[in-house]
């Protein structure tokens, strides 16, 4: 992980190249912390009586479960701005809490389907109607 | 009145829309109204706005408002422990309470509080956002490092976008999008939103978001927690009308300083974050005072001490009331009844918030599938609305993502959030302290020789310390044999 932080720390202070003097003191000093951080972390970690941190990143979460929710996630936000804010925002509610219904979506399809419509309808007056948020507008709508 | 309350509390506890829209969406209705009736209905909005961002931060751990995200420390922690009601009750009470205090600075305190005020500069200004950051300490939860590191993170994503001063782009690698910088507000709602939902997903994203037990009689139960813990929102409320006073400040940095005070002053300073009254506390009355504090330079100076104070003073001019001395000589009964106006205000925040918070409380029951799918979707729509950009929702999504894998390899999303919040103050006071210090002939001097400054100066000094002595003696106590053994 130090290294990863370094890395970035060395490949932003890269980006600083060309900069007057002004504009990069306060990143530099920033960038410097990271780099001295992240030393810090090496030279803990080889200190005698060093207990390692246990990382779980999915302990308890499905990992598919997490692809296909964060993969829905993403196409919403691109989807917004191709097939419109509220078609998009129904498809996503409506997938969502379908993945989630897992072997009773079926049969919750109805429930699931009722939610969606209601979400993107409270969306709709709203943000839409009562305070005038120009929403993306697609192909659908 | 009501209407404005009940608007602002609104407005609060959906992510991503604040008080200052509040304000300024309902400024054009006040055009036909009385000037006080005007200022009392936009003042009601900024008083029930900074209540209800505490409510979605109680409850789904996301903060309604920049300013309510230390509520999350220990509201959402009560949440989780079954006392949601108790939290919502706590956080009306307190921001009541702390509105009166903030409207009590206001009304007697206004003159020579704005005087103090005006020997804060760019140095100080520095130095505060220095003193908040060393709050990071005690949000590392035992790995100061990693909460050093997500603090500078945070810092970094602040400098992202054009340099104010070079006009030369940083960090943007070629993209014009992020000239204009990473906006706090849809980067907050990724930050604690997204992971939040993702987080839910436990356990195969089954059952219901949390546990709700309906109790009677709790709101007077409640009260009387909040008056035995009464000296941490009185200290909380000072601090966030002083706070409230410096421009540019504002609610997000004073309730940094308020939770570390609270907590460094606290006996038990290790309970917090665990889910106690005293974590609720200190940042809701510390950012419902702040709303007092912010109006004392706008009314007296015409500066304003926070984004709604600025958006309140384009209301004064619009109804012909022109900030200073004038206001209080020439129009001196619309400006006390304002005053007294907010009062009323609170008080019909605390009638409805006690109607509310029994509503509220339900979210818990709602099924987790689509307690997921409702925060990401209000995750975009928060992030979109604010400045209608898809940058702001691809640095929501991005910032999400990142959130989750922040949370899971320990580095708290805290940290970050804070860093970002307070990144933009601290760097125009470092770089607007160098060019002056540079000009008077000794930087140093300028830093570090002015009375606010070196009071400042020692304040993060000896909060450092004291964190590290509580680290220490945490440690000694995790590692000592009778610890040990009850592990």
């Amino acid at each position: 992980m130090a290294v990863c932080i370094s890395t970035l720390s060395f490949i932003l202070l890269g980006q600083l190249r060309g900069i007057p003097r002004e504009g990069t003191i306060f990143p530099k000093f920033l960038l410097y912390g990271l780099i001295a951080c992240s030393a810090l972390m090496v030279i803990r970690s080889l200190l005698p009586g060093f207990k390692r941190e246990k990382i779980v990143i999915f302990e308890d979460i499905p990992r598919f479960l997490w692809l296909i929710v964060v993969g829905i996630f993403v196409l919403y936000v691109v989807g917004m701005f191709h097939i419109g804010f509220f078609a998009s925002t129904f498809l996503a509610s409506l997938s969502v809490a379908s993945v989630l219904s897992k072997a009773r979506w079926k049969k919750d399809l109805m429930t699931n389907f009722l939610f969606a419509t209601g979400t993107t309808l409270f969306f709709y007056l709203m943000f839409s109607n009562l305070l005038r948020v120009p929403f993306p507008r697609g192909l659908l709508m | 009145m009501a209407l404005g309350a009940s608007f602002g509390i609104t407005m609060g506890a959906i992510p991503g829309l604040t008080g200052t829209l509040g304000i300024a969406l309902l400024l054009p209705f006040t055009f036909g109204l009385d000037p006080t009736l005007a200022l009392l209905m936009l003042g009601s909005v900024y008083c029930g706005s900074e209540y209800g961002g505490s409510i979605p931060a109680i409850l789904i751990n996301t903060p309604g408002t920049a300013a309510a995200l230390c509520t999350t420390f220990d509201g959402y922690k009560m949440t989780q422990k079954g006392m949601a009601q108790e939290a919502l009750n706590t956080a009306l009470i307190v921001s009541v309470l702390g509105g009166f205090f903030g409207v009590f600075a206001l009304i007697f305190l206004s003159i020579p509080l704005a005087r103090i005020s005006m020997k804060f500069g760019a140095p100080e200004q520095f130095w505060l956002s220095i003193f908040a950051l060393t709050i990071i300490a005690s949000l590392s939860s035992g790995n100061v490092l990693k909460g050093i590191i997500g603090g500078l993170f945070g810092l970094l994503l602040s400098t992202v976008g054009m340099d104010p001063v070079t006009g030369y782009p940083r960090f943007t690698f070629g993209t014009l999008q992020l000239l204009g910088g990473v906006n706090i507000i849809p980067t907050l709602i990724g930050l604690f939103a997204i992971p939040q939902a993702l987080l839910l997903l436990g356990k195969g994203g089954e059952g219901k978001a949390g546990t709700f037990r309906p109790k009677r009689g709790l709101f007077f139960k409640t009260f009387k927690e909040v008056l035995k813990r009464l000296r941490v929102g009185l200290q909380s409320g000072i601090i966030g009308v002083i706070v409230g006073i410096m421009p540019g400040a504002g609610g997000n940095i004073a309730t940094f300083i308020a939770y570390n005070e609270a907590k460094r002053f606290s006996k038990n300073p290790e309970e917090y974050g665990t889910g106690i009254y005293e974590g609720i506390i200190a940042p809701e009355a510390c950012n419902n005072a702040v709303v007092g504090g912010a109006q004392i330079p706008l009314l007296t100076l015409g500066i304003p001490g926070s984004a709604p104070a600025a958006v309140l003073l384009g209301a004064l001019m619009i109804h012909g009331l022109r900030p200073g001395f004038k206001l209080f000589s020439q129009h001196g009964n619309v400006v006390f009844t304002y005053m007294i106006g907010l009062f009323v205000s609170n008080l019909i925040i605390l009638l409805l918030g006690s109607v509310f918070v029994r509503v509220f409380v339900r979210v818990l029951q709602v099924p987790k599938k689509f307690l997921v799918a409702a925060i990401l979707c209000l995750g975009v729509v928060g992030s979109y609305s604010i400045r209608n950009a898809s940058i702001d929702v691809i640095s929501m999504t991005v910032a999400g993502i990142i959130g989750f894998f922040l949370i899971r390899f320990g580095f708290g999303v805290a940290p970050t959030a804070l860093g970002l919040i307070l990144g933009e103050m601290a760097e125009e006071g470092f770089k607007l302290s160098l060019i002056i210090g540079a000009a008077k002939g000794s930087v140093w001097s300028y830093f570090f020789s002015r009375t606010p400054s070196m009071i400042l100066i020692a304040l993060t000094v000896g909060s450092l310390i004291y964190s590290v002595y509580l680290e220490t003696r945490q440690k000694k106590k995790e590692n000592s044999p009778s610890s040990e053994g009850t592990q």
